[in-house]
């Protein structure tokens, strides 16, 4: 672990850790400050004595490596006394600094392996791990260097190798199928595979999990670390206190590297580190928890003794701000009329009210003024120097006017999540849906935007509710000419349904409606075809693709004087809207074999029976309207090419 | 069956029964050969898009009136979709480039450069160019607009632009004068009684004398407003009395006034939560904020003391256009209804107010 990535363990051999954990001369003789190796690096443990803490861990870990070849012997099915005997791999997790990998890669030494070690700044995609994990294979260098204890890359090499799969939650998204590869490779591998994680519950690691062994190592006590960092400032010839040092590896949280990184970097500058010192050292390191918006919205409204200055204050609320930036504010918003504002609380009578109001007013106002910065942060011009702004005018000041008790934890006053992102959803998905119906009506209609919302929408309503509500099953038919006659679909009549309001809204209207006319008008719509005008241009780009040689098909969109009936034809497309009969600017094109105007859309399935070779319309014909597509495409092309 | 509005829509500009000198105009230029970049411009309901088809009919024959749609997908320079429904016949294109909001300026581009280095291909059509309509031209961001000025003199040989807004003051000066501009003024009442009573005759009825009045008053200019009230009244009530009518308010409306009746109620935070959740409703349904504020205004204006008035449009007016400015509407909207609840509890207990027109 100490060291970055460099595969060699130092130990030359199985039995090489133990030889050289004796007396690392070659580091204690060298003068402080003149190398350039970083303590972590030169005190990396040479061997499993050096490790701090872990004693079990280490010894299951050596059981099950040493146990390795009776296991594969009789295929993982005996459990063994520890019960790692059938499990081909193990996944150690735990935090930073505390020796993972040195434990690992001493343990795969000292039981006579090899350790072959991947770590993040390999690639391991799906690819990649099924190519260079080698899983079934004894190490090669072995046969190559033959006699030579080190292969030409400084890898020592024993008989058998252990794969080392190091920072295996840091598998991301450009490293996708890894994991599942991994685990795939681990049901069936014949060397041990090591898997190093951080986080344990990561979403990535799932398949791992059930592979693997779950070894957990936890922080050693302060004490294991001690000793061994004791050790180290001794050989540097530094002098720094024992309380000092534990002061330092309880702020670090154990994290050994950390420790000794610190420390380095303190004797570099200076010959020793005070008490003093140490806390400010500790202090850099604290980490500061990320809060989430709840807390913060309870922090920034929540009532306040007084006693910071209002400097310190306003830092403080700017830094709850920045705990996120983009939901804070609209927490604050969602929950700032639901607090009894501190300021008030001299205040009594009709004063009282009228006040509470203005300080809300303040509020509210501050926060308009925020979504302005906000879209000047967000907008086309990307002010992002504005944030801090952002933060005072949407954060900091509104919280400051209406700051008091009142915000729960539950009941009708408890922070509640920001409803604008929901109603914000909805809002893009019915204004979207509006649009296309919009779009379908429009060369029968004159209206777009909002006007269609306002006056047609409440106009089409009687027409394609009211017969419904009032005739029941014999409205369906009217319903239905209606809809045709906008070229509307059934699922337009329900997003123009959705956009009510009031005694609109769809939930009253469908109330209106019997469950069973519903139904048989949906079944009615679908038995029958409809002409449509209109298509997804999702269909095109999720076509097959044209066949290889059809070179004409880019062309497709630049072509006014084609049908678009022709061009469908022309690249294959076998079941999507035809045009209308009427749009075919000239007939001579449609060959007689054609079944003449049926501009009608097949519902998929019976395209599907149609594509497949069967006949609902004949392959044959298709095949030969669309060599004239071809060649109409072809005319068509020559003169733009000319002009 | 379609709505009357749809089915009695004029074809041709001889069809039209107003503005009779602004379509003899569109006839002269269509036959004169030439013809301008045009913007038209005017309230809803007057009849752009009425006379910009009987335009394009003039122009190119029956032809303009085989549309088809087709849904074009976009590619943003961040790779992302978009999706916009284009309404096309052989000589002409239209498109709402305001459907995919702040990335309208790829949509222009793409469009334009497609149709303008394209020819008509057509050796029968009446005319050398293709006309692009842009409908919404008023909601164009100024990227958008600032796109269309070159092109708008570089492909002048192959395409003509037709620009259809409510205002011109949304659109920038370079494209203003770069356009012939027509305005299409709402009608008058009187002009929209003629229509309604075309309307009821080509229905086979009469409406009452009262009962259009009635109609073209409320509709206040808008005639698509006015024939779809027609034809819903006509539903309800078959013999369309005027004594016993009561022209039914939009859905929306509606819901508007119950929210400004809800302010005039009761002043406190929790009815300003309980008008936000209102106010969502109306949002998330696609009714434009400035409309909504603009409806509450009025009724909630009708409600209270007179001095209090003219403030309450005021700070509409203030909250309308940072609305424009901004990016969540409810912020403002919810704003300003605080100010007025604020406006109003002062006035009931007559406290000075600290805050005047001077702080903005």
């Amino acid at each position: 672990m100490y060291d970055g990535s460099i595969i060699a363990p130092r130990s030359r051999g199985p039995g090489g850790g133990a030889a050289t954990a004796t007396s690392p001369t070659s580091t204690s003789s060298r003068h402080v400050g003149t190398s350039h190796e970083t303590w972590p690096d030169r005190y990396a443990p040479q061997s499993l004595g050096d490790v701090c803490g872990h004693k079990a861990q280490i010894a299951k870990l050596q059981l099950w490596l040493g146990g390795w070849n009776s296991n594969l012997k009789s295929d993982f099915t005996r459990p063994g006394k520890d019960g790692m005997g059938t499990f081909r791999a193990v996944m150690i997790s735990g935090p930073p600094g505390i020796g993972k990998t040195a434990t690992a890669r001493l343990c795969a030494a000292a039981a006579g392996f090899t350790p072959v070690e991947f770590n993040a700044s390999d690639a391991r995609s799906k690819r990649m791990v099924d190519i260079q994990v080698n899983t079934s294979n004894m190490a090669l260098d072995r046969w190559t260097v033959r006699a030579a204890s080190t292969s030409t890359v400084g890898v020592a090499s024993a008989d058998r190798t252990c794969v080392i799969m190091d920072e295996v939650d840091g598998m991301s998204s450009g490293d996708r199928g890894g994991a599942a590869a991994l685990a795939e490779r681990i049901r069936s591998t014949k060397v041990p595979i090591i898997c190093i994680a951080n986080d344990r519950g990561a979403q990535n690691l799932k398949p791992l999990i059930s592979a693997s062994y779950n070894m957990v190592f936890s922080r050693p006590d302060t004490f294991a670390v001690r000793s061994r960092v004791l050790s180290i400032l001794y050989r540097e010839r530094v002098t720094v206190p024992v309380h000092v040092v534990e002061q330092l590896i309880q702020g670090a949280q154990s994290d050994v590297r950390q420790v000794l990184n610190i420390l380095q970097m303190w004797t570099v500058l200076k010959h020793g580190m005070g008490t003093e010192e140490g806390r400010s050292a500790v202090a850099t390191l604290e980490r500061r928890p990320v809060m989430n918006p709840f807390g913060a919205t309870h922090q920034l409204l929540g009532s306040r003794t007084s006693g910071t200055s209002s400097m310190d204050m306003l830092e403080a609320d700017i830094d709850l701000y920045f705990h996120d930036p983009a939901m804070v504010p609209l927490f604050v918003q969602e929950n700032y009329l639901k607090t009894t504002p501190d300021r008030l609380h001299a205040v009594v009578g009709p004063r009282k009210v009228v006040e509470h109001l203005e300080l809300m007013d303040k509020a509210a106002r501050s926060l308009s003024d925020a979504d302005i910065v906000d879209a000047k942060i967000h907008g086309s011009t990307q002010y992002w120097s504005l944030l801090p702004v952002h933060a005072v005018q949407s954060t900091v000041n509104p919280a400051s006017l209406v700051r008091g008790n009142g915000l729960g934890y539950t009941g009708p006053t408890a922070v509640s999540f920001p409803q604008w992102l929901g109603h914000n959803t909805r809002q893009i998905k019915l204004s979207r849906q509006l649009a296309e119906v919009q779009a379908k009506m429009r060369p029968s209609t004159a209206v777009d935007g909002a006007e269609f919302r306002l006056w047609y929408v409440p106009g089409t309503l009687p027409h394609l509710v009211r017969s419904l509500v009032m005739d029941g099953a014999r409205g369906i038919d009217s319903t239905i000419r209606f809809l045709e006659q906008y070229n509307l679909s059934r699922e337009d009549w329900d997003a123009i349904v959705d956009v009510g309001v009031g005694d609109n809204a769809s939930a009253i209207v469908l109330k209106k409606i019997p469950t069973s006319v519903k139904t048989s008008f949906t079944k009615r719509y679908n038995s029958r075809t409809h002409r449509v005008r209109s298509r997804k241009a999702a269909a095109r780009s999720d076509l097959p693709g044209p066949p290889a040689h059809d070179k004409l098909y880019p062309d497709l969109e630049e072509i006014h004087s084609v049908s678009v009936e022709l061009c469908m034809v022309a690249v294959g497309f076998h079941y999507a809207v035809q045009s209308d009969d009427d749009m075919l600017d000239d007939g001579d094109d449609r060959d007689a074999n054609t079944p003449g105007s049926d501009a009608f859309i097949l519902p998929p399935r019976i395209a599907a029976v149609a594509a497949r070779g069967g006949g609902v319309r004949s392959g044959r014909g298709r095949a030969d309207r669309g060599h004239t597509a071809r060649g109409r495409v072809a005319r068509g092309r020559a003169p733009r090419r000319g002009g | 069956m379609s709505l009357w509005v749809d089915k009695h829509r004029p074809r041709s500009l001889d069809d039209l029964h107003y503005h009779h000198g602004l379509s003899a105009r569109l006839k002269a230029l269509a036959a004169s050969g030439d013809f301008p970049h045009m913007l038209f411009y005017g309230p809803s309901g007057a009849g752009k898009k009425t006379r910009i088809a009987g335009t394009l009919l003039e122009l190119f024959g029956k032809g303009v009136e085989k549309l088809k749609i087709d849904q074009r997908v976009f590619l943003t320079p961040t790779k992302r979709k978009l999706d916009v429904n284009i309404v096309q016949s052989n000589y002409h294109i239209e498109i709402t480039p305001s459907e995919v909001g702040n990335y309208d300026r790829v949509v222009i581009q793409e469009i334009l450069k497609e149709i303008a280095q394209t020819q008509q291909v057509d050796l029968s059509a009446k005319q050398r160019f293709k006309v692009v309509v842009i409908h919404e031209a008023d909601s164009l961001t100024r990227d958008a607009q600032a796109a269309l000025r070159r092109t708008m003199e570089k492909y002048m040989s192959n395409m003509r632009l037709i620009l259809c807004a409510n205002s011109t003051s949304k659109l920038i000066a370079p494209i203003r004068s770069r356009c012939l501009l027509m305005r299409v003024a709402a009608p008058s009442a009187e002009e929209m009684q003629t229509v309604l009573d075309h309307v009821a005759k080509r229905e086979g009825f009469s409406i009452p004398e009262d009962t259009v009045k009635l109609i073209a008053e409320d509709a206040n200019g808008n005639l698509r407003k006015a024939l779809l009230v027609l034809e819903a009244l006509k539903m309800q009530n078959p013999d369309l009395e005027a004594s016993a009518l009561n022209i039914a308010k939009p859905d929306w409306e509606t819901y508007c006034h119950k929210v400004a009746d809800m302010i005039i109620q009761e002043q406190s935070p929790a009815r300003v939560m309980e008008v936000r959740a209102k106010l969502y409703e109306l949002l998330s349904h696609c009714i434009p904020p400035s409309i909504v504020i603009k409806t509450i205004a009025d009724k909630v204006v009708e409600q209270v003391d007179e001095a209090l008035k003219a403030d309450i449009m005021h700070w509409a007016a203030i909250y309308e256009a940072r609305m424009r400015v901004g990016n969540k509407k409810i912020f403002h909207l919810e704003a300003w209804v605080v100010k007025v609840m604020s406006l109003y509890k002062h006035f009931f207990y007559s406290f000075d107010m600290e805050a005047d027109f001077d702080d903005f």
